[in-house]
């Protein structure tokens, strides 16, 4: 019944729907520059494209055939490197071929939309962390889970059914907005650009991408929300949000990069295992140790980070946070807003 | 055996809150641990309204967040209808109504919207939203943001939260806080109405004249312990010095007599003041002895705000800024006794002890 009651005031706030609005207002300017730079091929275009792709097939097949052969076995096979031990053979994948990558000055759907999903996803994760955290954020200082608990006092049952109430919206707004972005961009590519060969590949690899990219709103969502848990403000998570980017996207990242032997501390941020979840494969490089005493290359020391990898990291540092957001919540004195 | 049941039956059916030893500290950075309940007793009957006063500062709010499950207490006993506090707390949470401190709402939802949330959580139909906006008077402004609301209507807007449940246990804290003195007499009146059908009212408040009026019995704390508690007229009779005001046609003829009948008395502008007098007719037997024929006679009794001062040592003294922790520190009660250890002495004939 809790969980009901969350998710109609969470509809009632107004704040929700700015979010929505803003991500909509994104979307739109996505869309907006997409159409500019888009016209519509010609035959002859489409036909030179089509050639152009027939013929990559045709040398892509043997390239793919060997990765799909080699990429289960080790790094080295017979005293002999092999270098598409662990590769994703998707990219050699002949299927995945197709007459728009050789069409310019078109906007393709099959090409273009993919990465045009990550940056949507990231919108839509940010949009949802913000929300998330402004939904619990605004209770506190506002006397609203003063309120909630003199009428329900069992917290962890307050607690869940509030994330519960925005992980649910979110996610139903998240797969909403792809829904009505995906359809404009379809209608865009098929009326002043060119949509592409939508196949069983290509369809299996990009429901495959938006499943992944989803766990981004989830993911965000929990995270914002827990820190405006924990800090009892929406300010909290945005603080904390801008801190953790100077600190360590930018901060670990510059002094791994130019300090020799502290390229791991890349490992203490969350975006190498965020790429590794969505692409499969991250490395950390150390490029100061490819180079031997006597200047000779060497293979610099790498560390990979793959998909389970980075799934787990991201999974391990979310629940960590939820878990210490709910622990505190659970013991916190409610002495004022 | 037998009558031990029945008499805990009994305090079971008229107690209907209980504190004990209650105890709470908060922990901050710069002052180390400061105590803001230290052992207060606390204890309210059915159909009671129950005052709990006390200078700020002195635990009030502490304790009542104690008692709805906002705060953890270091120690102490709280029962609600019997049930230990806050283990039962869920059990009972449906028949207390409860404001805490300072009306905080969502700014941007209706009065409407705050309370249709608020009862949707336990299934309270709309209906009933309707009804209390209507008792506090907020009908007509139910579907105004909150944050147009100003300080009284945003607490008739808690009051009526509280009274959503229909509870049987209403806790208000500071619930005439920013109302208009019609909405203070209003209520006044609300929480006479809900005691006289058997509704059980705790109300803090500094608004003593209205306390007084209100309540069937107080607790007045201070530093976080019980300093007084008991029906307020009891609790006034406590502090009652038994002054008495006379009024004659020659205040200058009249002293002489009362002193030569031993009594302390002295002129007050135009009247005398015989303290301590516990027979008033023997004042206007002594005086009509002598023909001087008394006008008026009042036997002078202090008001609760008197006696809250007094009690609490609050009471302004001039030239002097008092702080909010000056107020009485009322000594611990004492440590339960226990028999010493009895020492054994082994007398033998050898070791010379006692025949």
């Amino acid at each position: 019944m809790l969980l009901k009651v969350e998710l109609r005031r969470f509809f009632t706030r107004r704040f929700g729907m700015v979010m929505s609005l803003a991500t909509v207002a994104a979307m739109a300017v996505i869309l907006i520059i997409a159409m500019a730079n888009s016209h519509k091929p010609s035959a002859d275009e489409i036909a030179y494209a089509e050639s152009e792709a027939a013929a990559a097939r045709i040398d892509m097949a043997p390239r793919f055939d060997e990765c799909q052969r080699m990429s289960p076995l080790p790094a080295v096979v017979d005293g002999e490197e092999n270098w598409l031990s662990g590769q994703d053979c998707a990219q050699y994948d002949p299927d995945l071929i197709d007459a728009a990558n050789y069409l310019y000055g078109s906007v393709s759907f099959t090409q273009d939309v993919p990465p045009l999903m990550y940056v949507f996803g990231c919108l839509i994760a940010m949009a949802g962390m913000v929300t998330a955290a402004s939904f619990v954020g605004a209770e506190w200082p506002t006397g609203g889970m003063t309120n909630l608990l003199l009428w329900k006092p069992r917290r962890m049952e307050v607690f869940f059914s509030k994330l519960g109430a925005s992980l649910i919206t979110i996610t139903a707004g998240a797969f909403g907005l792809t829904g009505v972005f995906l359809l404009l961009m379809w209608v865009i590519t098929s009326v002043g650009g060119y949509v592409g060969d939508v196949n069983s590949t290509w369809l299996g690899e990009f429901v495959e991408q938006v499943l992944r990219m989803a766990a981004l709103p989830v993911m965000l969502t929990v995270v914002g929300f827990s820190i405006a848990m924990l800090g009892r403000r929406t300010a909290a998570a945005l603080g904390a949000l801008a801190a953790y980017a100077v600190v360590f996207e930018f901060g670990l990242r510059i002094i791994g990069q130019f300090i020799p032997g502290l390229y791991f501390l890349e490992l203490f941020t969350l975006s190498p295992y965020v790429i590794g979840w969505l692409i499969g494969r991250y490395e950390i490089v150390d490029y100061g140790s490819s180079y031997s005493n006597y200047g000779d290359y060497v293979e610099p020391t790498t560390i990979t980070i793959d998909r389970v990898g980075g799934s787990i990291v991201l999974l391990l540092f979310t629940l960590v946070l939820v878990g210490a957001a709910a622990w505190v919540f659970k013991r916190r004195d409610v002495a004022n807003g | 055996m037998r009558r031990k049941v029945w008499h805990s039956e009994v305090m079971q059916v008229t107690v209907v809150c209980e504190i004990s030893g209650l105890r709470k500290s908060f922990r901050t950075l710069r002052r180390g641990p400061v105590v803001a309940v230290d052992g207060l007793d606390l204890v309210v009957h059915r159909g009671e309204v129950h005052g709990f006063l006390g200078p700020n500062g002195c635990g009030k709010t502490t304790t009542l967040r104690a008692l709805l499950g906002l705060v953890r207490a270091d120690a102490g006993i709280m029962r609600v209808f019997g049930e230990p506090l806050p283990e039962r707390l869920p059990h009972v949470v449906n028949r207390v109504g409860a404001i805490v401190e300072a009306p905080n709402f969502f700014g941007n939802f209706t009065g409407f919207q705050t309370l249709r949330l608020l009862a949707s959580s336990v299934g309270i139909p709309d209906a009933r939203v309707h009804e209390v906006l209507e008792i506090v008077g907020l009908r007509d402004r139910a579907r105004q943001n909150v944050k147009a609301y100003s300080l009284g209507m945003r607490q008739r807007l808690a009051v009526a939260s509280a009274l959503l449940k229909k509870p049987e246990l209403l806790i208000l804290d500071e619930p005439a806080n920013g109302l208009d003195p019609a909405g203070i007499r209003e209520m006044r009146e609300l929480m006479q109405s809900l005691a006289a059908n058997g509704v059980t009212v705790l109300v803090s408040s500094h608004l003593l004249g209205e306390v007084e009026q209100l309540c069937d019995t107080v607790t007045i704390v201070s530093r976080g312990r019980r300093v007084h508690t008991g029906k307020v007229a009891d609790v006034i009779a406590s502090q009652s010095t038994g002054d008495v005001r006379v009024l004659v046609a020659d205040p200058e003829a009249a002293l002489p007599v009362l002193a030569e009948a031993g009594l302390e008395a002295h002129r007050v502008n135009e009247h005398i003041v015989v303290p301590r007098m516990n027979d008033p007719a023997f004042v206007t037997r002594t005086l009509g002895e002598k023909d001087i024929w008394v006008s008026e006679l009042v036997q002078l009794k202090p008001d609760l705000e008197t006696v809250f001062l007094q009690l609490t040592g609050t009471a302004p003294v001039a030239g002097r800024y008092p702080q909010v922790d000056d107020s009485v520190r009322v000594p611990p009660p004492p440590l339960p006794v226990s028999a010493p250890v009895a020492e054994t002495i082994t007398v033998t004939p050898e070791s010379g002890g006692p025949a």
